[in-house]
């Protein structure tokens, strides 16, 4: 194991990257695989952060020997290693699920999902635009193959909506790196930002990669091929697109804006993400209140809770406490969100179906489950004490200092929006009706109810054991 | 003990117990019960202790720090200790009986271990030392209460529990937004006698007016504020152990606890005055008062006549905080207390009349007194005590706020004060006498309780309930009443 935090970093890319090709070759060892690639890669993320801890500073790498421009940088800071073990904790809950969920019909879950894990750490720690293409394309791909996994129809459809429309925003993405790298000669994030102006080239380049990463993020109005894709994929799969595969175009957004182009900030363009990020609320929100299906109405729930992030937006580089708060609030809903996708797939796996119409006789006889989707939607609407609460209360208070009290607003009835969904499902649990034995109910394992609890448990934990993350998050800098 | 420990162990007593109770099977009845009762009897202890404690005026302070700016925190003073000494008490009381009342229902360990987390959250929200802990557990409070409320099941215990969700998230989605506000403007604000914002009352005056009426308005939902009390007749589906709780420790009087700290603790009477926001807030409770007494006289089902006198009774809290002056504030506070035992007598014993005879209406409770002699007693107690009849305990607080009134220069109080009592008589008298004098029809009158070895369980909590009615209205005066506790609140409220 390394020794360097810096190889430590990049052992995070490479452990789910060889893990990817031997449960390619050795399909039918896949579960025992993924386990112990998951439990490896604990060591190198415990060093990275202990390393963050102790020395407070950032851990910046060059590969192949050369520094940037020539070479390919990484780097860590405190936020990227609390997003490292993030996604770590996230795939361990849908690890855990799995086991007992994916069938043997599904061997080519364990690589794609490995190739998943690896885009997405290598995503968090690049540092160079090209590089985030590379990372973004994997992660696409993966996900688009993940969601057809299943081979029905609707699944089908929905992946081939979304390879559309993701290959769409990655090409976007590469056209505007292409022009930054004509109009700059270089691609590598901190050089970008000292050279790069308020050009019409630099414009242009900065709007085409937004806009990209617009589509990718499934921002409002961008955000149609998200529903049907998250909602008929496998449960642990819907958990994964819905929990990080939608953040990583966010957080490059961020990086984008906050880093990069900070010298050169238009004013007012990035106050139109704020809006989307508004819209995005509203109507995620409305359309996950009328869903007759419940992964279509967690699928909605996801492009509402998406508009929260983006809500602030435009105050992140300049509010001590915004990053921590998004943060927060993509934490939370990250863990929140693999919580009620795997509940949602042990009630299929109870009735046979998801809708919710239906759904009161079987609820009530799944009770661990129940408890996994109340505290989950304890975080999603944001009541204390939970990590939703927590990271809403922070962007709550940036928006008061700034006076955007439409913001404020929003922040507030956003999660009264998301109480009327979630007590609709909630509701089931206590129609009072007797189980019947005429409809056939199918008990999930326990490990797949608990693995569900246990995220949403992680969920309500960010907002009791926070001192932590958030002193993490602190180190090393900010956006 | 550790007094770092104690306020941690009083609010945990109950809800450790709760979530181990979620995990018992159905048929565990002994083992429930026990758990149940080690819980409660625990918490008593605990508090027992505590009252000692805070009366020698030593500090409690237990800190969890989450973020910046944010720290969960839990304090005791008089004031928190009252309300904890209720809910304690009356949580003891309330076990018992609930344990006889769904003895053979079903689900009994969903609603036990709701039950005991709703109390847990009723003792934080006593404990809170800051506005955010206070928000916290107000909030788990809404969630907590709202299995137990529709706990029947059915389409209209749905829909009443609906209703309840949509009034106490958005009352509680108020409260977040002006507490946020207030922080905003203030820094975090600690529960501190005397309040903590005056420094900052000239340069924001008008701010602080709107967060206190955003306050009002996201607390008035659970004190049952009119016009913000339609939940609460509706929430009458629940329960019976759950109604007697919901009216005399857990929601409303959250509420009005919570609006009590604002006034005192957070704004600070003598600021709230300089502002003018206690008129207003005194000619809003004085409507509440007048229209849930009119409202209950219209109702013949037991529990919704019982309902609309809680919205009633409860803004007496709210009307002593909202006139200047101690023996005002010793009205209110001490009337937090002696609604509690009031209403809880009455609402157990219409549970009992329920349970027992099958009776919800007021016009099929002739006689019932013959049939019922210990139930009936102890709602007569209480029934007169909310008329307020000496030497009971509603006497004792309608004189110290009509006093009150007058000597903080609203001597209207005592008018509405008059004719609220008068319609409480109105509406309690018809039906004391309806019980002890009047002989039902044939079937009723041959109709008799059912024999049942547990009925003790159900006797007892009432009895003794109405038997400290008496002692708090005729006792008023010795070292252990109520009263005197209140008063110990009232100076250090007064002078800090």
């Amino acid at each position: 194991m390394p020794t360097d935090p810096a190889t430590a970093a990049l052992w995070l890319v490479l452990i789910p990257l060889v893990t990817a090709v031997i449960t390619f070759l050795l399909p039918s060892a896949g579960r025992c695989l993924v386990t112990v690639a998951l439990a490896i890669a604990l060591l190198p993320l415990m060093q990275l952060i202990q390393y963050l801890w102790v020395v407070d500073g950032s851990v910046i790498h060059a590969l192949g020997g050369w520094a940037a421009p020539l070479g390919i940088a990484v780097s860590v800071q405190g936020d990227k290693a609390f997003l490292l073990a993030l996604i770590w904790l996230v795939c361990v809950g849908v690890g855990l699920y799995s086991l007992r969920y994916m069938g043997e019909g599904y061997k080519a879950f364990w690589p794609l999902w490995m190739c998943l894990w690896a885009g997405l750490n290598g995503l968090v720690i690049a540092d160079d635009l090209f590089n985030l293409y590379v990372t973004l394309e994997l992660i696409g791909l993966a996900a688009v193959a993940l969601t057809a996994l299943t081979g029905e129809a609707a699944a089908l459809k929905a992946a081939v909506r979304y390879l559309i429309l993701g290959l769409t925003g990655s090409l976007l993405y590469l056209l505007g790196v292409a022009l930054t790298y004509a109009a700059y000669g270089a691609v590598d994030m901190p050089t970008v930002a000292k050279v790069m102006t308020a050009t019409p080239t630099g414009n242009v380049a900065i709007a085409l990669m937004t806009v990209g990463l617009c589509l990718k993020a499934a921002i409002f109005p961008a955000h149609v091929w998200l529903p049907p894709a998250h909602a008929n994929a496998k449960a642990p799969v819907s958990a994964l697109l819905s929990a990080l595969v939608v953040k990583g175009a966010f957080l490059i957004l961020v990086r984008l804006w906050c880093d990069v182009y900070r010298n050169a900030q238009t004013s007012g363009a990035q106050e139109w993400l704020g809006y989307l990020g508004a819209a995005a609320l509203l109507w995620g929100a409305s359309q996950a209140i009328i869903q007759q299906r419940l992964k279509m109405l967690i699928a909605y729930s996801t492009v509402a809770q998406l508009g929260y992030l983006f809500l602030l937006f435009p105050l992140i580089p300049t509010h001590a406490n915004a990053w921590p708060g998004v943060l927060l609030m993509l934490a939370a809903h990250a863990l929140a969100k693999t919580a009620f996708f795997l509940a949602a797939g042990n009630v299929i796996w109870a009735a046979g179906h998801d809708r919710l119409r239906d759904l009161d006789i079987v609820m009530p006889r799944l009770p661990v489950t129940a408890f996994a989707i109340a505290l989950a939607g304890v975080s999603l609407i944001g009541l204390p004490p939970s990590g939703g609460f927590l990271g809403k209360w922070l962007l709550l208070g940036v928006a008061m200092e700034s006076e955007r009290w439409w913001a404020a607003i929003l922040l507030v009835m956003g999660g009264l929006l998301a109480s009327v969904y979630i007590f609709r499902v909630l509701m089931l649990v206590f129609s009072g009706k007797a189980p019947s034995d005429a409809v056939s109910f199918q008990a999930p394992p326990p490990i797949m109810e608990w693995a569900a609890l246990g995220m949403a448990l992680a969920a309500i934990a960010l907002g009791l054991a926070s001192e932590l993350p958030l002193a993490l998050i602190e180190r090393g800098g900010r956006p | 003990m550790n007094s770092a420990l104690l306020l941690p162990m009083i609010l945990f007593s109950s809800f450790f117990t709760g979530l181990i109770i979620f995990f018992l099977g159905e048929s565990m009845h002994k083992a429930r019960t026990f758990l149940n009762l080690l819980g409660a009897v625990l918490k008593v202890v605990l508090v027992v202790q505590l009252l000692a404690g805070v009366h020698a005026e030593e500090p409690y302070h237990s800190v969890l720090k989450l973020a910046p700016g944010v720290e969960i925190v839990l304090t005791a003073d008089a004031l928190s200790v009252f309300f904890v000494t209720l809910s304690a008490a009356l949580w003891l009381l309330t076990t018992i009986y609930a344990i006889g009342y769904l003895e053979r229902s079903p689900n009994r360990s969903r609603f036990f271990g709701f039950f005991s987390i709703c109390v847990s959250a009723t003792t934080g929200v006593a404990l809170s030392g800051n506005l955010i802990t206070f928000l916290l557990f107000y909030e788990l409070l809404t969630l907590s209460t709202y299995p137990l409320v529709i706990h029947k099941g059915g389409d209209k215990a749905l829909r009443a529990g609906q209703r309840y969700l949509a009034y106490t998230l958005i009352g509680g989605a108020i409260l977040l937004f002006a507490i946020a506000w207030l922080q905003s403007l203030a820094g975090p604000v600690a529960f501190v006698p005397g309040g903590a914002l005056a420094p900052f009352a000239d340069e924001h005056a008008w701010e602080l007016k709107v967060i206190f009426a955003l306050l009002i308005l996201g607390l008035g939902v659970k004190a049952a504020i009119v016009p913000l009390h339609g939940w609460l007749p509706n929430a009458m589906v629940a329960p019976a152990p759950v109604s007697s709780l919901l009216h005399a420790v857990a929601v409303v009087k959250a509420g009005a606890f919570g609006i009590v700290r604002m006034v005192y603790e957070v704004y600070g009477i003598e600021l709230s005055r300089d502002l003018g926001l206690l008129h207003p807030l005194a000619i809003v409770a004085s409507i509440t008062i007048l229209y849930g007494s009119f409202c209950a006289l219209a109702q013949d089902e037991l529990k919704k006549r019982l309902a609309y006198s809680t919205v009633s009774q409860v803004s007496y809290i709210v009307l002593g905080a909202a006139i200047f002056g101690p023996v005002a504030t010793i009205g209110g506070i001490v009337h937090l207390f002696h609604q509690g035992i009031m209403k809880i007598t009455l609402f157990f014993a219409a549970g009992n009349y329920a349970q027992a005879l099958g009776i919800h209406r007021i016009s099929q409770m002739n006689g019932v007194g013959r049939k019922m002699p210990w139930t009936t007693v102890a709602f007569s107690v209480g029934a007169l005590g909310m008329i307020g009849v000496p030497p009971l305990a509603g006497y004792v607080s309608k004189w110290y706020l009509q006093k009150g009134g007058v000597e903080g220069g609203e001597p209207w109080i005592s008018a509405v004060l008059s004719m609220s009592s008068l319609l409480n008589a109105a509406y309690f008298l018809p039906i004391l006498y309806r019980a002890w004098f009047l002989s039902g029809s044939p079937e009723q009158e041959a109709a008799s309780p059912a024999k049942r070895t547990d009925w003790w369980m159900l006797v007892l909590p009432p009895v003794l309930t109405a038997l400290f009615v008496v002692y708090a209205g005729a006792f008023a005066e010795t070292p252990y009443s109520p009263l005197e506790w209140a008063k110990m609140i009232a100076q250090r409220e007064y002078e800090p």
